[in-house]
């Protein structure tokens, strides 16, 4: 990988990778430095990264960075919560994503990254699998309850627009 | 007791086993028992897309009529992502390759670096200034001179008069004590000078020099000033210079 393939790939992925750490941190300026880190580790290791494998490298990247944040933030239990962190909802919900994105933060870690990887990017079960370490059997069974607690949040389907 | 031993012999074209029949039991998957959640399960692998034939059609068969609207609501519970959440300050993450203009920028901060460093060699203040006192004259130590190389000096070897008799000076004994009275100094820089100079135009004092800059880098100033004073101090004093006992 050379200069213009690492800029080229700042263009195409960079803002998926910050919406997928958005996703999963709810934190603005947490999910910019994560991208921020990937892109630094994908420069200092640019000649031992495969250009055709370099978004795989960017969201196993991001992904095992943004987990050691919320981690570390579980631990020492300084900073807000996702649901505060994604501002107060009101009970009545009218918007699908909004009700969508309120039952993907009461998601597991594991079944949100799963989540947003499968429905932004598309990504196969094994590809899913390649980036969270996750087996891909267990990728399967971790989207399907997450799917099932997700339509479950909708309730009733007229609730929703 | 019939034995393989009373058998008649077996013939060639004899098989030794039998061949059990092809008959299929009709109602068997009216027979399997799935767990409730296998249902939700194969309506989401059908959803997303990833569902066998065969998965799909026990799919079917367990949900019924409701099975197209069960895959519909699964199938709307999609995150969509929000084209307005963009990586802001995205110019920060390129590399781009250094133009004319950044290498005359880096070459003019070389420059600048090279002409200022002599400068910031020559603002390091002497001792004298550092200890200066407040009554508006100061003590200068004029700067060290340059270190002279030792050279080492032939030995002069003494020139041996030779002994005049004189009989109107009587001659001492050798076997009786002389005194004589010597007085030791301290051993001096030679080469240091010091006097007082008139008014100065603005030394700041101690007190100013410190505030204005750094307390450590001021500290650290004066040690080095100290002792690089001591040091020429000894230096330059030549060590026979040191003990010696002027008469």
């Amino acid at each position: 990988m050379n200069r213009e393939q690492y800029n080229r790939a700042v263009d195409r992925f960079s803002d998926a990778l910050y919406r997928f750490v958005l996703g999963l941190c709810r934190s603005r300026e947490i999910a910019e430095d994560v991208v921020q880190d990937s892109y630094m580790k994908l420069w200092e290791l640019l000649s031992a990264v495969d250009g055709d494998k370099v978004k795989a490298f960017l969201f196993t990247t991001a992904y095992r960075r943004a987990i050691d944040i919320l981690r570390r933030e579980r631990k020492f239990a300084d900073v807000e919560s996702l649901e505060e962190r994604g501002g107060t909802r009101n009970p009545e919900h009218v918007d699908l994503q909004q009700v969508l994105n309120a039952a993907l933060d009461a998601l597991p870690t594991v079944q949100r990254t799963i989540v947003l990887l499968r429905d932004y990017e598309g990504y196969s079960y094994k590809e899913i699998a390649e980036i969270t370490g996750v087996a891909e059997n267990n990728v399967k069974v971790y989207l399907f309850r997450a799917r099932v607690a997700m339509k479950t949040s909708i309730g009733s389907p007229d609730k929703v627009v | 007791m019939t034995t393989e031993e009373n058998l008649p012999p077996r013939r060639a074209d004899e098989q030794e086993a039998l061949v059990p029949p092809r008959i299929v039991f009709g109602g068997k998957e009216a027979l399997k028992r799935f767990p409730p959640e296998r249902q939700d399960y194969l309506l989401v692998a059908a959803a997303e897309g990833s569902i066998t034939q065969e998965e799909l059609d026990l799919a079917r068969e367990l949900a019924g009529e409701r099975f197209e609207a069960s895959v519909a609501a699964y199938a709307r519970v999609r995150l969509q992502p929000d084209p307005a959440d963009r990586l802001p300050r995205k110019q920060q993450l390129y590399h781009r390759r250094a133009t004319r203009w950044t290498w005359a920028a880096a070459a003019a901060v070389a420059i600048a670096l090279v002409v200022a460093l002599p400068e910031r060699k020559q603002e390091a203040r002497p001792l004298a200034a550092a200890i200066a006192p407040r009554d508006g004259q100061r003590i200068v130590i004029a700067p060290t001179p340059p270190r002279v190389e030792q050279v080492v000096k032939p030995r002069v070897q003494p020139r041996v008069q030779p002994r005049v008799e004189r009989p109107d000076v009587p001659l001492l004994p050798l076997d009786a004590p002389v005194t004589a009275t010597a007085e030791i100094f301290p051993a001096g820089p030679p080469s240091r000078l010091a006097y007082r100079a008139g008014p100065p135009s603005r030394v700041p004092s101690s007190i100013e020099l410190i505030a204005q800059d750094n307390l450590l880098l001021s500290i650290y100033r004066a040690g080095r000033s100290l002792v690089g004073e001591l040091e020429q101090q000894w230096l330059t004093t030549p060590a026979t210079e040191k003990n010696e006992i002027p008469l």
